[in-house]
């Protein structure tokens, strides 16, 4: 059991508590056993899927994923990847939510291009409207724009999720200060969702003040995805500590950490 | 024998020459896109348990409207029906 040092520092998405806010994908894997080992390492609670056409030639004893990853035991985030029209993302959702018996939080992504998996802001606008009026939980992706986040989080909205880099990227962090802006103006859970490339870009999200971070390919496309999974784990528990604990001040020159008094 | 209407037409076009005989007892549907045979009537229960995913987590859509989980047994298809079966994949 890893130790807790806030052990009611929860993070609250549409009344649930989490106790992990690291959020992970499940595409790029190896295959279903290394999704399962990755997913168990990291912590995770809520993991988001893919809703596609069932491959009709399949074996019949091959596995499905929520074979693997249990609803029982982990809350299902499906996602809208790959829908770049609002109508396709809303009947993406409907379909999820049908084929998980009801269940309503969604990640709803509307890409606007295919080089940069941008969001189609005012697609997703437009989507994240009709979700809501339909009953869904939207956590939603979206840019690093303040003034679009707040838009989202006032439509109602559980969570609003902007981009640190590009998908799939690894770049980073690459707007801080954006980031900063849609925190000082949050009324809802904020979490980077992509660009985080390693450990260190998920304790700067943290560090920031964020409330979660999903990742997929920062854990998938590493060397050992498993290991990885644990040190995003950590990544995020130790930024979330540091954020809680406050930093020390910058300075530019030195402060010498030993008393001056009694110096030989 | 009773011929549900979509029976009717097609023994009509088998009758005028417009169709084959064999085809009274298919009918053309779409699956995830592609062009599929059934007989006439089949449910969607049918379908699922054909393709071996009824015991997978799926959803249904006909003509892009779902189809409740409940009412596969109940659900005869209609010739040129489009049906989507999904599941969920990996995904971030």
């Amino acid at each position: 059991m890893r130790p807790r040092a806030q052990a009611d520092d929860t993070l609250v998405i549409a009344g649930v508590a989490y106790q992990s806010r690291l959020l992970i994908g499940t595409g790029k894997y190896r295959d279903l056993n290394e999704t399962r080992r990755a997913v168990e390492a990291s912590g995770a609670e809520i993991v988001t899927v893919a809703i596609r056409r069932t491959n009709i030639g399949q074996k019949r004893d091959e596995p499905n994923l929520l074979d693997v990853i249990s609803p029982d035991r982990y809350t299902i985030l499906p996602n809208t990847a790959g829908c770049y029209t609002a109508k396709d993302a809303v009947r993406t959702c409907r379909l999820a939510r049908e084929l998980l018996g009801g269940h309503s939080l969604v990640k709803l992504e509307v890409l606007g291009d295919e080089k940069t998996l941008f969001p189609d802001i005012t697609a997703t606008l437009e989507a994240a409207k009709e979700l809501i009026a339909d009953n869904f939980q939207v956590m939603v992706y979206t840019n690093d724009d303040p003034i679009v986040a707040k838009r989202l989080a006032e439509m109602g909205c559980v969570a609003v999720m902007p981009l640190a880099a590009p998908i799939g990227s690894g770049l980073g962090i690459r707007n801080p200060y954006n980031i900063h802006f849609i925190l000082d103006e949050a009324t809802c859970p904020i979490l980077v969702d992509a660009g985080v490339g390693t450990a260190s870009d998920a304790a700067i999200a943290m560090e920031l003040g964020c409330d979660g971070v999903l990742m997929n390919t920062a854990i998938a496309a590493a060397q050992d995805p498993v290991r990885m999974a644990r040190a995003m784990r950590m990544a995020i528990e130790a930024g979330r500590e540091a954020f809680l604990a406050g930093r020390m001040p910058k300075k530019r020159y030195a402060s010498a950490s030993s008393p001056l008094e009694g110096i030989l | 024998m009773v011929l549900c209407e979509d029976q009717r037409t097609i023994l009509t076009q088998t009758l005028t020459g417009a169709r084959p005989l064999g085809s009274l007892l298919r009918m053309n549907i779409k699956l995830n896109g592609d062009p599929v045979e059934v007989p006439p009537g089949h449910t969607l229960a049918s379908l699922i348990t054909e393709l071996a995913v009824g015991d997978k987590r799926i959803a249904i859509e006909v003509n892009k409207e779902i189809v409740p989980r409940s009412t596969y047994g109940s659900y005869s298809l209609k010739p040129g029906d489009q049906v989507e079966v999904v599941t969920a994949i990996g995904g971030g």
